[in-house]
């Protein structure tokens, strides 16, 4: 099979979403090809790097696709696609690649699931995937077509497989004017702390009861070396600024520990931080939905326990 | 301004149930509510009327039980319902509810703005919006955390995840909204006594044309199984909150963490 993946960047940074889908791409290729697809203005960086992990990168390089744009982008991906047929087309599910792929699709006419984490080839597409906020795992079996797209959630493909594959300039231009502008970023204010750069993270919810407690958690993360977030209901009360909201309508955060204080866990939470490497969850109710991802849980007072915890590591650090 | 806004009836995940055996997800009479994002887009919706005139109408697709959500909409404050109702819909697939609401939407005829949720409260497939604008031919601004339609512009501010982007746009486009985009009203109760008794348009499927066929076929559905290690220490009286943290605190070394 032909397995294209289309890489991801940002801000000079490939994502490296474009790598797990590389690595997907070279276990179901089977005697086929796994084919990387870059688009940018000046993509050579990232075309290097990625012919590490597929065995041809395709470059689609042009001025007016320096911004991520979807009519652009779909635009030259059937330009290639009409030359060069894939079997399946990976994305990642990042809210760019939600965004194009199902486009994609439609122009495509082809079978689209999305966040997709896990991928089987042996007897049709079958593809696995959670529905219904996380509680349940669907196997989907894809009709057969010409061509399928699917969009992987980030972090599952992690093992890697090394290729040397060649760059070719595919030497597309775009043939359309998007009728969507990007007008700019919204910029950070300054002062503001991102969170999703955090090692540590002490993060508080409605458990925490009012904004004067907050200070109880800054003092445990300073012990920790981390910094201070918190889940929806905390910002909308005003005790955090926003910009230290995880989950899906703030920040998704990836840190070596998340600490989570009275957060019950509703799913536009765990969201945002399920990926962390080690979760900790302390809250009263034991039937909190957070301990369901949690690595250790603590059922308790979270005003007994943290006070004791900043105690305890006081006296670890001596 | 006519704006169309589309609405899911998605089960209430909060209050599903799963059968303890099989793992499997008793959705026999399961309750079901409007999506919470797609809820935010009549919001918003009704917010424009509200400021500068126009219309609001919204469009459903499902079995025979979308007139439930049929009702909630109107509570809210919505002109006109157009609910496609076919039971070949209970199961379908985003290309096929897309295909099916973007023919609504044509049907319907006049539309400057068409909003609709990013994801739905249950299958968060985060499809349906740029497949709708795919189908119609217009573009989409996702995400939106906060909109602004002005002399003909639509103007969002963009939640992408890695940062927030703005976006602009002429009418007609497809704008999907994020939670945070606004609170939405809790309708009076006068107006649900009253959304109950208004008559809505009823589609069919062949009143719009539309085939569906499915693309997919779901083989299982499961319960996932949780691989954390999921140590819980218990700490609910006073008495053992010092034994629970003697081993958290030995575990973060273990992880090295401190």
């Amino acid at each position: 099979m032909r397995v294209f993946a289309v890489a991801e960047h940002r801000r000079g940074e490939l994502n490296p979403i474009s790598i797990e889908l590389l690595n997907l791409a070279n276990s179901i290729k089977g005697d086929g090809t796994s084919e990387a697809i870059v688009i940018g203005s000046d993509v050579s960086a990232y075309a290097e790097e990625l012919a590490k992990y597929a065995d041809k990168v395709w470059k689609i390089e042009d001025e007016s696709l320096a911004e991520y744009n979807p009519e652009l982008y779909v635009d030259v991906l059937m330009q290639l696609f009409s030359k060069e047929k894939p079997d399946i087309v990976l994305v990642g599910n990042t809210a760019m690649g939600s965004e194009f792929a199902p486009y994609l699709a439609s122009k495509l006419n082809a079978p689209v699931v999305t966040d997709a984490v896990g991928v089987d080839v042996s007897n049709g597409i079958k593809v696995s995937r959670y529905i219904f906020q996380g509680k349940l795992m669907v196997d989907v079996l894809l009709r057969e077509a010409d061509t399928y797209v699917i969009t992987i959630r980030q972090g599952v493909f992690k093992e890697e497989q090394e290729a040397s594959g060649g760059i070719v300039d595919a030497g597309i231009k775009p043939s359309v004017t998007p009728s969507r502008q990007f007008v700019g970023f919204v910029e950070p204010e300054v002062g503001e702390v991102d969170i999703s750069q955090a090692d540590i993270i002490v993060s508080v919810g409605r458990g925490i009861e009012d904004a004067s407690n907050i200070e109880l958690a800054e003092e445990l993360a300073s012990l920790l070396g981390g910094v201070v977030a918190g889940s929806r209901p905390v910002i909308d009360n005003g005790w955090l600024p926003k910009d230290r909201q995880v989950g899906i309508s703030g920040k998704t955060v990836k840190p070596k520990l998340y600490l989570a204080l009275g957060i019950s866990g509703a799913f536009q939470h765990i969201m945002g931080m399920k990926d962390s490497e080690l979760i900790i969850a302390v809250n009263k109710d034991p039937e909190a939905p957070i301990f369901g991802v949690a690595h250790y849980g603590v059922v308790g007072d979270i005003f007994e326990i943290v006070p004791e915890l900043v105690e305890k590591l006081r006296e670890a650090k001596g | 301004m006519d704006i169309v806004v589309c609405v899911k009836q998605s089960y209430d995940v909060q209050q599903l149930k799963f059968d303890p055996s099989t793992g499997e997800p008793m959705l026999a009479g399961a309750p079901k509510k409007m999506s919470d994002m797609d809820k935010r887009a009549l919001e918003e919706a009704l917010k424009i009327k509200e400021a500068s005139g126009g219309k609001v109408m919204a469009v459903t697709a499902g079995g025979s039980d979308v007139k439930e959500v049929v009702k909630e909409i109107y509570a809210m404050g919505a002109d006109e319902v157009y609910a496609v109702m076919d039971d070949a819909l209970k199961d379908a697939d985003t290309t096929a509810i897309a295909k099916v609401l973007a023919a609504a939407i044509k049907k319907i005829g006049s539309y400057d703005l068409i909003l609709c949720g990013a994801a739905s409260t249950d299958g968060y497939s985060w499809q349906i919006p740029a497949k709708i604008a795919a189908n119609l031919s217009i573009p989409l601004l996702p995400n939106a955390v906060s909109l602004k339609v002005e002399n003909g512009k639509v103007v969002t501010e963009s939640d992408l995840g890695d940062a927030v982007y703005v976006y602009s746009a002429s009418l007609p486009v497809v704008v999907s909204v994020m939670l945070e985009i606004n609170e939405p009203r809790i309708p009076k109760l006068s107006a649900i006594l009253k959304a109950s008794r208004k008559p809505f348009n009823q589609l069919s499927l062949s009143d719009l044309g539309v085939e569906v066929d499915a693309k997919m076929e779901v083989l299982s559905a499961r319960m996932p199984k949780v691989a954390r290690k999921n140590v819980v220490f218990d700490a609910s009286d006073a008495a053992k909150v010092d034994e629970a943290i003697s081993k958290l605190v030995e575990e973060l070394h273990k992880e090295n963490l401190i």
